[in-house]
């Protein structure tokens, strides 16, 4: 493509006359497009030729300050005459056809004088985009609701205003060979630290492909292990978050198109943490942040025991519970396993169908799901009591991850946990705990571990993110994050401690 | 064969995990049959036994990380290598794979047995063997700091177990313990012949030394997971031995397992099932690290590629749990690994002692030279 473009600039398409710009650009280029819209008109004796795509661009622009500038004015006009006179930033003089294509479709305006050496365009791009509004798949109770929107301009603008820092770096890439878009690789200079700013800039420089799609489409271009069920990079919608992690140290990417940036490096434990822990009190937030690990370990726990205990180890269920199993049981013709898994499906059936039909439908969905089919299930003697109560308990404690992407990462591998332990009870349980274990000590995040703070054991990190300490007695950032400026602030000066009655 | 070993910055580890890592090495099958072993050889004199054999362990690591010091960057093999040159060297270092191999294989008997009679008899003993196997195979694959991390966690997520001794300890019978001192001075150095089985795994340090970040504080960890260790080891073994009487103590061949029997909780009895069950994951970094052992110090030897030693000790093992499968068996293989444990564990590291002495002479001669 370069070399072609190389070409026609060294032959030189211009001068020429206006009507053969016209063609070339309307049947060669955009390949008779109807929507491309053509003004030529004569002043002081010179041809003018003003073309644009008819959606694209600000017309009222256009009108105000280009054709009425030139209109009322009585000098003649040329090139150079143009770029001085036209109250509109940004011009580019182009020379081929295809430079000056590429440029209409970005929403620029293209104006010729006929028989000069170049033609200048001017940018007046009308984007169509939505308002900021309030945070859908994130969504907090408590602290700001503001989310990110789909244009890049408006999403720098927040990230800009809240993070109003001489350090702040945005380094611009263009990624996609068919459909380009804007990516930009977002971070502070003074605190970010630069093997992980080498590594970003090396893998989107690397990265070749036809369209990015989406941010969460890049985080699967660029993560470290593509067959990890695990997400490797955080996803997140709320700009306080991105700018709260950049802050702490981490670089961020933000993708034109997209509604929502990525932050990178990410631990497994960041999964789990959301900045209403940071908006409520260190004890609270503690409490819930751990309410959250807790939940997931009973969201993959309960069923396969339940499975397990019942195909194989009916000596652990103490006599009281054991009546009231075999009750709700007895009239189920199915294996646990089977059992179980019937339940899974039907909970994840019922979220599925739930999060694609509209929201209203979606919350009848829900309760004719939920409450009708359950109870129907049951006295049908497909399932028992205990197993709605287990799978219930486990499927909501899958949402309470704030990532939606870990929770379905979570909700999944509960299907094989199920099918091990009903297999082989638990010794297939704990074989599989042991391998989910390892997988996650062997995957990297950025070349980081993603383990940490558990291995590598650090310590010092763990009022980061698995527990919260008041911010007064944190002011170190997290060392796995390898920030270039450990401390958030100067540590208070200690006020000495008074008897009880001084 | 290089003798200096030059590890990468990202490969290398901070020595304080030495304290977990040593830790779980030793902690693995061993210690669920222990308390019975020593007190049929000591009798109620048990814990001068083990804290003999603390003392002794103390000073072996003492001694190894003496001579590690002597040639650093080196592992076990690159010492023999630069002691005992090629070919002697290399046969001494051969002997270690078999013996670090022995380990590996008696580890995954023995926990193939506790399946067999706890949860499942008529499971096949190559299917846990292959269970186990894949873990250690796809954990291995990811070199020296999985294997690390893998020990770290487990080791963080079963050491809560120690907490299940307080129920036990509430139907202690003080008199079991009694009469103290009684016991022949013989019969409490055969317990401590008897405890080597169970406190070997030590051996991890000749061949993890070089990967050692800060390689000064080697020893204090080292020391310190062989106090905790030590400590440990005699907490289990009073309770059990308080809580059995002594007849029936001789009968129980696995009593920390038959202890957890008792523990019941409002939604779980018959703890001991699950405790099998753990017990995978307690076992697990001793496997890992034994893998990674083995076939690192295979590489060292042969210039085989680590991967292809890998596959080599899986397969090789599959074969052998499938052959060799009755109780008789095990328990031989284990003494036998137990004896040649107390040769090339205990003993060996003191011969090679005057060698590190010489080299170090011989190194100041040389820095007075010039």
């Amino acid at each position: 493509m370069r070399r072609r473009s190389k070409k026609t600039s060294k032959q030189s398409y211009f001068p020429c006359e206006i009507e053969k710009l016209e063609k070339d650009l309307k049947d060669g280029f955009f390949k008779s497009s109807a929507d491309f819209t053509v003004k030529k008109f004569e002043h002081e004796n010179k041809r003018i030729f003003i073309a644009f795509l008819n959606y694209m661009v600000e017309k009222d622009q256009i009108f105000k300050h280009i054709t009425e500038v030139i209109l009322q004015s009585n000098t003649e006009w040329d090139t150079k005459a143009l770029e001085n006179n036209i109250p509109i930033s940004g011009s580019e003089t182009r020379e081929s056809v295809k430079d000056i294509g590429l440029d209409m479709l970005k929403g620029y305006v293209a104006i010729y004088i006929e028989n000069d050496d170049a033609c200048v365009t001017y940018p007046v791009p009308q984007l169509k985009e939505r308002q900021p509004e309030r945070a859908e798949t994130e969504s907090l109770i408590f602290g700001p609701k503001i989310s990110f929107t789909e244009s890049i301009q408006t999403n720098l603008n927040i990230i800009h205003w809240r993070l109003d820092n001489p350090s702040l770096v945005t380094e611009k890439f263009i990624i996609g060979n068919e459909i380009p878009s804007e990516v930009r690789l977002i971070y502070l200079k003074d605190i970010a630290d630069d093997e992980n700013i080498n590594e970003m800039r090396n893998r989107l420089n690397k990265l070749q492909t036809d369209d990015v799609l989406e941010s969460s489409v890049l985080t699967q271009y660029v993560e470290d292990n593509s067959y990890s069920i695990f997400p490797q990079l955080y996803v997140t919608e709320l700009p306080d978050r991105f700018c709260y992690e950049l802050k702490e140290g981490k670089l961020g990417v933000i993708v034109d198109k997209s509604s929502s940036a990525i932050i990178a490096p990410t631990n497994f434990f960041s999964f789990f943490e959301s900045t209403e822990d940071l908006y409520t009190r260190w004890n609270m937030g503690s409490f819930i942040r751990l309410m959250r690990l807790v939940a997931m370990f009973l969201s993959i726990t309960l069923t396969p025991l339940y499975v397990a205990a019942l195909t194989f180890h009916y000596e652990i269920i103490p006599t009281a519970l054991l009546v009231s199993l075999g009750h709700s049981r007895s009239r189920v013709p199915f294996p646990p396993l089977l059992e179980a898994l019937i339940l899974e499906f039907l909970i994840e059936l019922i979220r599925e169908a739930g999060a694609r039909l509209p929201t209203k439908v979606g919350q009848t969905m829900g309760i004719v799901g939920g409450i009708v089919v359950g109870q129907a299930v049951v006295q049908a003697g497909f399932t028992s009591n205990i197993l709605i109560i287990i799978v219930a308990l486990s499927a909501l404690a899958s949402f309470t991850v704030p990532s939606y992407l870990m929770g379905s990462a979570i909700r999944i591998i509960r299907f094989p946990l199920i099918i091990m332990a009903g297999l082989w009870g638990f010794i297939g349980l704990f074989y599989s705990y042991a391998f989910i274990l390892i997988h996650v000590l062997k995957q990297k995040s950025l070349k980081r571990p993603y383990f940490v703070p558990i291995y590598p054991f650090r310590p010092k990190d763990i009022d980061n993110s698995i527990f919260r300490i008041p911010f007064l007695k944190s002011n170190y950032r997290a060392y796995s994050n390898m920030p270039k400026k450990i401390k958030r602030f100067e540590e208070p000066s200690r006020q000495k401690k008074e008897d009880i009655d001084e | 064969m290089h003798k200096q070993l030059m590890i990468s910055k990202d490969k290398q580890i901070r020595a304080a995990y030495l304290f977990i890592v040593l830790h779980t090495m030793q902690v693995g099958v061993g210690i669920a049959g222990y308390p019975r072993l020593v007190f049929m050889e000591a009798r109620q004199d048990s814990w001068i036994s083990i804290i003999v054999t603390g003392l002794i362990l103390h000073l072996v690591i003492a001694c190894m990380v003496f001579v590690l010091r002597t040639y650093e960057k080196q592992d076990l093999a690159g010492i023999l290598h630069t002691i005992f040159g090629s070919i002697i060297g290399k046969s001494i270092a051969v002997i270690f794979v078999i013996y670090f191999y022995l380990l590996f294989f008696s580890v995954i008997v023995n926990y193939i047995e506790f399946v067999q009679v706890f949860i499942f008899p008529q499971m096949q003993s190559w299917f846990i063997g292959l269970l186990l196997l894949s873990l250690v195979w796809y954990a291995v694959l990811g070199g020296i700091r999985v294997a690390v991390g893998a020990s770290v966690v487990f080791f963080l997520s079963t050491i809560w177990m120690m907490g299940l001794l307080r129920k036990p300890i509430t139907f202690i019978e003080s008199r079991h313990y009694f009469p103290v001192f009684d016991t022949a001075i013989s019969d409490i150095f055969s317990g401590v012949l008897i405890s080597s089985y169970t406190f070997l795994g030590f051996e991890l340090l000749w061949v993890i030394f070089p990967f050692i970040n800060d390689k000064k504080r080697v020893n204090r960890y080292s020391q310190l997971a062989m106090t905790f260790t030590v400590l440990m080891y005699l907490t289990i073994t009073m309770v059990v031995i308080g809580y059995f009487s002594p007849t029936q103590l001789e009968q129980k061949v696995w009593p920390l397992l038959t202890l957890f029997k008792v523990l019941s909780f409002p939604f779980f009895e018959r703890f001991d099932l699950l405790a099998v069950a753990i017990w995978m994951i307690i076992v697990l970094p001793n496997l890992i690290l034994l893998g990674w052992m083995v076939t690192f110090t295979c590489k060292r030897v042969s210039d085989w590629k680590q991967k292809h030693c890998l596959v080599a000790l899986i397969i090789l093992t599959l074969i052998l749990v499938w052959i060799f499968e009755d109780r008789e068996f095990v328990n031989q293989l284990t003494d036998y690994t137990g004896k040649i444990g107390l040769g090339l564990g205990f003993i060996f590291p003191f011969l090679l002692l005057p060698f590190a002495m010489r080299h170090r002479m011989k190194r100041k001669k040389n820095h007075a030279k010039n």
